[in-house]
C-alpha cells in the first residue's frame, strides 16, 4: 500500500483469466447482487403474506415477461453462488486443490448453475 | 484444513496470518461458513417442501408460512443470511475502499440497512397467523 509508484497491470482484456478466476469474480458479483436484492425480496414476501390483494399482485407479476427474466437472473445468481460455495467448502477441506481438479470443479460449478437456471426456465414457460 | 484462505482484508489486518491475533478473522470466517451451511440446508429443504405442497391460494400460502416450524426455520434462515451478507459485504468494502471516511460510511450504511432488514423480515415472518 505504501509504494504508490509500484507497477500496476490491470488491463482486463489482456490478463489471462483461468476458469477459477472467473468463478471467483462471479462469486463476489453474485453475492453483491443478492445483497442489493434483499429489500425487493422482503418487500414481495411481505406483500404476498399480508393480504389476499397483495398475494394477487405478487402472483400476477409472473405474467410479466420482464419479471420472469429478472427472476431467472436472480435464480442464476443464487445457483452460481450456491455451487461455488460448495466448491469453496471442498477447497477448505483440501479436496481438489490441485490445478487439474480445481479447473474441473470450476467447470462443474458453472455448468450446475446454468443447469438449475435452465430447469427454472423450463418450469416457468 | 486450509483455514488461511482468507480475504485480502483479513490478511491486511492480521499481517497475513489469519489464524493468529485474537482470531477475529477466524471467527467471522467460521460464521460465514456456518451460515452458508444452514442456508444450503434450508433452501434445499424448503424447495422440496414447497414443490411437493405448492400452495394454490392466499390462504394455503399463509397456512404454510404460519406453521411454527416453517416460521422459525425461515426466520433463522433470513437472520443468518443477513449475517452472512454483512460479513461478505464487509470483506468486499475493506478490499476496495481504502479511504477511511468513505469506508466507515459504507460499513455503517450497510450495517444499518441489514439491521433494518432483520427487523423487517422478523416482523413479517413471526406475525403470520391463520
Ligand atoms: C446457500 C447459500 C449460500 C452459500 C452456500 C454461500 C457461500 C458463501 C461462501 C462459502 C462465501 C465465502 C467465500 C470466500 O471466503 O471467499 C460467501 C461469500 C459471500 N456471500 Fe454467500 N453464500 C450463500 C448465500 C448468500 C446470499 C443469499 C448472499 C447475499 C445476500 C450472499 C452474499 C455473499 C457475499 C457478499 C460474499 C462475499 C464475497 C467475497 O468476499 O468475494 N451469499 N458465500
Amino acid at each position: 500500500m505504501e509504494n504508490k509508484k509500484r507497477p500496476v497491470f490491470l488491463d482486463l482484456t489482456r490478463i489471462d483469466m483461468p476458469v477459477m478466476a472467473v468463478l471467483s469474480v462471479a462469486h463476489r458479483i453474485t453475492g453483491i447482487v443478492m445483497f442489493l436484492s434483499i429489500p425487493a425480496v422482503i418487500y414481495l414476501l411481505g406483500l404476498s403474506l399480508n393480504s389476499p390483494q397483495g398475494y394477487e399482485k405478487v402472483t400476477s407479476l409472473f405474467d410479466s415477461g420482464l419479471f420472469r427474466l429478472v427472476l431467472l437472473m436472480a435464480l442464476w445468481c443464487f445457483a452460481h453462488h450456491f455451487f461455488a460455495g460448495i466448491r469453496y467448502f471442498m477447497l477448505d477441506l483440501d479436496i481438489g486443490v490441485d490445478v487439474v481438479n480445481g479447473r474441473k470443479s470450476a467447470w462443474c460449478v458453472l455448468g450446475a448453475g446454468l443447469l438449475v437456471t435452465v430447469i427454472g426456465m423450463v418450469v416457468m414457460l | 484444513m486450509c483455514v488461511g484462505r482468507g480475504t485480502a482484508s483479513d490478511s491486511y489486518r492480521h499481517g497475513g496470518d489469519v489464524m493468529s491475533r485474537k482470531s477475529i478473522g477466524l471467527r467471522t470466517w467460521l460464521m460465514q461458513r456456518l451460515s452458508a451451511v444452514y442456508m444450503m440446508l434450508f433452501v434445499v429443504g424448503f424447495a422440496i417442501y414447497f414443490i411437493s405442497n405448492t400452495p394454490a391460494s392466499f390462504l394455503e400460502w399463509r397456512m404454510m408460512m404460519a406453521n411454527t416450524f416453517v416460521a422459525i426455520t425461515a426466520t433463522l434462515f433470513f437472520l443468518l443470511l443477513l449475517v452472512h451478507a454483512w460479513i461478505g459485504m464487509r470483506d468486499v468494502i475493506m478490499d476496495y475502499i481504502h479511504i477511511d471516511g468513505l469506508r466507515l460510511l459504507l460499513l455503517t450504511g450497510v450495517g444499518f440497512a441489514l439491521l433494518g432488514a432483520a427487523i423487517w423480515i422478523t416482523k413479517i415472518l413471526l406475525t403470520v397467523t391463520v
